[in-house]
């Protein structure tokens, strides 16, 4: 016991501590959350400005099947290839989320559906069960 | 020919609508335990992953 915590005190490994501690903060459950590549990082954030504009235009709007869809009344350029991009990364992480709580992808997308279209702000759009879109 | 297109739609459609359980549904009968695990995945995703919400 006391040997090893000295050689411990003496080595001081700095990075090894940080990740350590990262691990130690985010937990068990966080560990196991699903991140794109980070090569796809760059390229998702850009499309997700486009879209990000485009919901405070109400062109796009969530879906209660987890996923974004294109309001109906039209899209700015490159809006709906932004909303295909992103919907592609999004079916990815629920596949992720379904393997790990053995459902199907398209039960743990229903789940993010409820959650997103909860969280939309006032003033954006989303489409109701019946495939309506309302502006909240 | 408008009945022929209406009776032709409706022929197509009922067996899909038999078979077909829409996923929020199942979502709906799935037990307490998964559905909790699955809803904290699901937030946990949005939350770590802004690009893609």
């Amino acid at each position: 016991m006391e040997p090893v915590m000295r050689a411990k005190s003496v080595r001081r490994p700095r990075a090894s501590l940080l990740v350590a501690a990262a691990l130690a903060l985010a937990g068990v459950a966080e560990a196991e959350v699903w991140a794109p590549p980070a090569r796809a990082q760059a390229s998702l954030a850009a499309e997700k400005a486009v879209v990000d504009a485009a919901r405070a235009r109400g062109e796009v709007g969530e879906q209660p099947d987890g996923f974004l869809g294109l309001v109906s009344g039209g899209a700015g350029p490159g809006v709906p290839a932004a909303v295909d991009r992103i919907n592609a990364g999004r079916r990815e992480a629920y596949a992720a989320a379904a393997s790990t709580t053995g459902v199907s992808v398209d039960v743990a997308a229903a789940a993010a559906g409820r959650q997103l279209i909860a969280r939309t702000p006032p003033g954006q759009y989303y489409r109701t069960a019946e495939g309506a879109w309302v502006r909240k | 020919m408008l009945y022929l297109a209406a009776m032709l739609a409706l022929a197509a459609c009922t067996p899909t609508l038999k078979i077909q359980v829409a996923p929020i549904n199942i979502y709906a009968k799935l037990d307490a335990d998964v559905r909790l695990k699955l809803d904290k995945q699901v937030q946990d995703l949005i939350q770590k992953n802004p690009n893609l919400f």
